[in-house]
């Protein structure tokens, strides 16, 4: 592939388009350029705009890796770079990767953005990390992949949206809920939707995982760092059996507590058999819900890593040797994570109904279809038993 | 403005902590753009207090964590290539002359209290011997991450702690008052009028204020974890 890769970690300041004028020099020769990352200098409105003609009759662009490129840039000037970039890659149909992460630009840089969304319907993979996007910014990039998918269905064709990376973007519960309504627009190609420490609470999770079920290819979810409890551990408990390609799951740190984890574990243990990856570290969980993990582990023979450090159980504790022990029987002995960190379990703490196993609840009707592996999957704990 | 003592305070802590929010709740505050592109464009926010000894002003520097941090992760990632930090001057030139500093997390979130040591590394390395508040804000959110016991590095530090909810003011002047006593060095220093804040937009009721402050109590009453790293 060819690349041009501009000599980053320099902390380059670059206002003027004589700053850039070798960058520019060097990315005019190569004719079939394919990969441009720039990401780690800083470019003031001249440079970007110098930076985006040269980009602009490159065609064969397929990923762009603009990442931490305006420290120190005030909040007038990243929405002029934005929109000249913007404007050179709109029609770059081999575009399938586009990396804005760690760029402060909050909502206003949102705003340039929506045209490249809605006229590139090439990019497969679209990272917006840490980008301060905030509830307007999130409502902004929604709307835009929102159009762009009105304009795919005008036009027959399906959606080329794989990935989203949103993670730390102060999105909160109504950020979460704008992007959900994105997510549903391009349910049938999403694979990934990776949104950590966005400050969801347990109604923005209820309302994003409402969309995201109806996304039935998704392999990985990451939201990490959010908060779900009970509320949001349904929903997630609800949208799983709708995934059946799901390898990786990560809801670490967010308050799943005892019932909200069991819930969730219940519902991964009679299909979610592609399973890779799953966090469920400091989450408030004590062992009835870990005690769950057993039968869940059997036929989740692709684990590798399980999570489940900071939580209110004892290592020593007989659930975490016969969690190992079913690990093993699939050769994976190493997956459970150190636990190092875990809560002591305090008698005198006052405990809720959130710290126990919710019984009665049937988490899917799609559930009751499996009743005759759960039968299996039973039978088969009683037989492992330490 | 009269000539009144002024100070300069910097406020960091990870994204997003609630800074901004805090340091707007008051109204006199008027803050100041710093413009010039070499300066971050960080926001100053002069916040007078009047004291049994006169007023004080600290002029509080708020920036997006994540410029700081960016800066000071590639300052991590040159050092560890060159061995030198090359980003030094990006990042010091907001701590620089700084007299006092509020270190800030989020007790929704556990991993904004887990990057406090590496703030208050940053701080110290440019701002030796200054006073520091380490604040845990939002405490007026129900489900809360960070417990009362679990925070522990203050105490290592020898930091003053506060609980505050900056969306219902409380505790909002507990961390200058402190950091005024020390500036000052009298402990008898006290506020004796209030500042205007913004109207809450939370309450948190009386009950539930009791049973935070007495968790922080019972909290600091349990010996510190037996912990050799430096961090947490």
């Amino acid at each position: 592939m060819t690349s041009y890769t501009a000599p980053s970690g320099r902390g380059l300041k670059l206002h003027t388009a004589s700053d850039v004028a070798d960058f520019v020099a060097e990315i005019a020769a190569l004719d079939d350029l394919e990969e441009v990352r720039l990401g780690g200098n800083s470019f003031g409105v001249e440079a970007a705009r110098a930076i985006a003609a040269a980009l602009k009759p490159k065609n064969s662009l397929k990923v762009v890796g603009f990442s931490d490129m305006f420290t120190g840039r005030l909040k007038d000037e990243i929405p002029l770079a934005l929109e000249a970039f913007a404007e050179a890659f709109e029609d770059k149909k081999h575009l399938v990767d586009l990396d804005l992460s760690d760029n402060a630009f909050g909502p206003a840089g949102a705003r340039p953005l929506m045209r490249l969304l809605i006229n590139n319907r090439h990019i497969q993979t679209l990272r917006l990390n840490n980008n301060g996007l905030g509830i307007e910014g999130g409502r902004l990039i929604s709307e835009a992949l929102i159009e762009a998918q009105k304009k795919n269905d005008a036009e027959g064709r399906a959606s080329a949206l794989r990935v989203v990376i949103a993670g730390r973007n102060r999105l909160e519960s109504a950020g979460a809920g704008h992007l959900a309504k994105a997510f549903e627009a391009h349910k049938d190609s999403l694979t990934t939707v990776r949104m950590p420490q966005n400050s969801i609470r347990p109604e923005g999770v209820h309302t994003l995982l409402s969309s995201l079920k109806h996304c039935k290819n998704l392999e990985h979810l990451d939201l990490q760092d959010n908060t779900f409890t009970r509320e949001g551990s349904l929903a997630l408990s609800g949208a799983i059996p709708h995934w059946p390609n799901l390898r990786v799951l990560d809801i670490g740190d967010c308050l799943l507590k005892t019932a909200g984890a069991g819930a969730i574990i219940k519902a991964l243990t009679p299909g979610s058999t592609h399973l890779e990856f799953l966090n469920l570290g400091f989450n408030e969980i004590k062992e009835p819900a870990a005690a769950l993990l057993v039968s869940m582990l059997i036929n989740k023979q692709k684990l590798t890593t399980l999570q489940l450090n900071g939580n209110i159980f004892d290592a020593e504790d007989d659930v975490v040797a016969s969690i190992r022990k079913v690990l093993a029987t699939h050769n994976h002995e190493d997956a459970l994570d150190e636990l190092d960190e875990m809560e002591e379990v305090d008698e005198e703490d006052e405990e809720d109904a959130d710290d126990h196993i919710i019984v009665e609840h049937h988490v899917d009707a799609a559930h009751e279809a499996n009743d005759e592996d759960m039968d299996e999957l039973t039978g088969a704990v009683n037989k492992l038993k330490v | 403005m009269a000539d009144i003592p002024t100070f300069k305070l910097v406020l960091v802590g990870g994204d997003p902590a609630g800074k901004t929010t805090f340091v707007k709740r008051h109204l006199t505050g008027e803050f100041e753009k710093k413009s010039s592109p070499t300066t971050l464009g960080v926001e100053v926010h002069p916040l007078t207090f009047h004291t049994n000894f006169g007023a004080i002003c600290f002029n509080t520097w708020d920036t997006a964590s994540l410029t700081i941090a960016a800066a000071a992760a590639r300052a991590a990632a040159s050092r560890s290539l060159q061995g030198q930090e090359k980003f030094g001057g990006l990042r010091d030139g907001y701590y620089i002359q700084g007299q006092c500093a509020i270190i800030m997390f989020d007790v929704t979130s556990r991993i904004t209290y887990k990057n406090v040591p590496n703030w208050h590394r940053d701080l110290v390395r440019v701002c030796e011997n200054i006073p520091i508040v380490l604040c845990g804000n939002k405490v007026d959110i129900k489900e809360r991450k960070v417990k009362a016991k679990a925070i522990t590095f203050h105490r290592k530090k020898n930091l003053q702690y506060y609980d505050i909810s900056a969306k219902s003011n409380y505790n909002f002047e507990k961390p200058f008052l402190w950091l005024a006593r020390k500036l000052i060095g009298n402990p008898n220093l006290d506020f004796v009028a209030a500042p205007a804040l913004a109207p809450a937009e939370v309450t948190i009721d009386a009950a539930t204020i009791a049973q935070m402050e007495n968790e922080m109590q019972e909290a600091s009453a349990i010996p510190l974890p037996a912990e050799d790293d430096d961090d947490l």
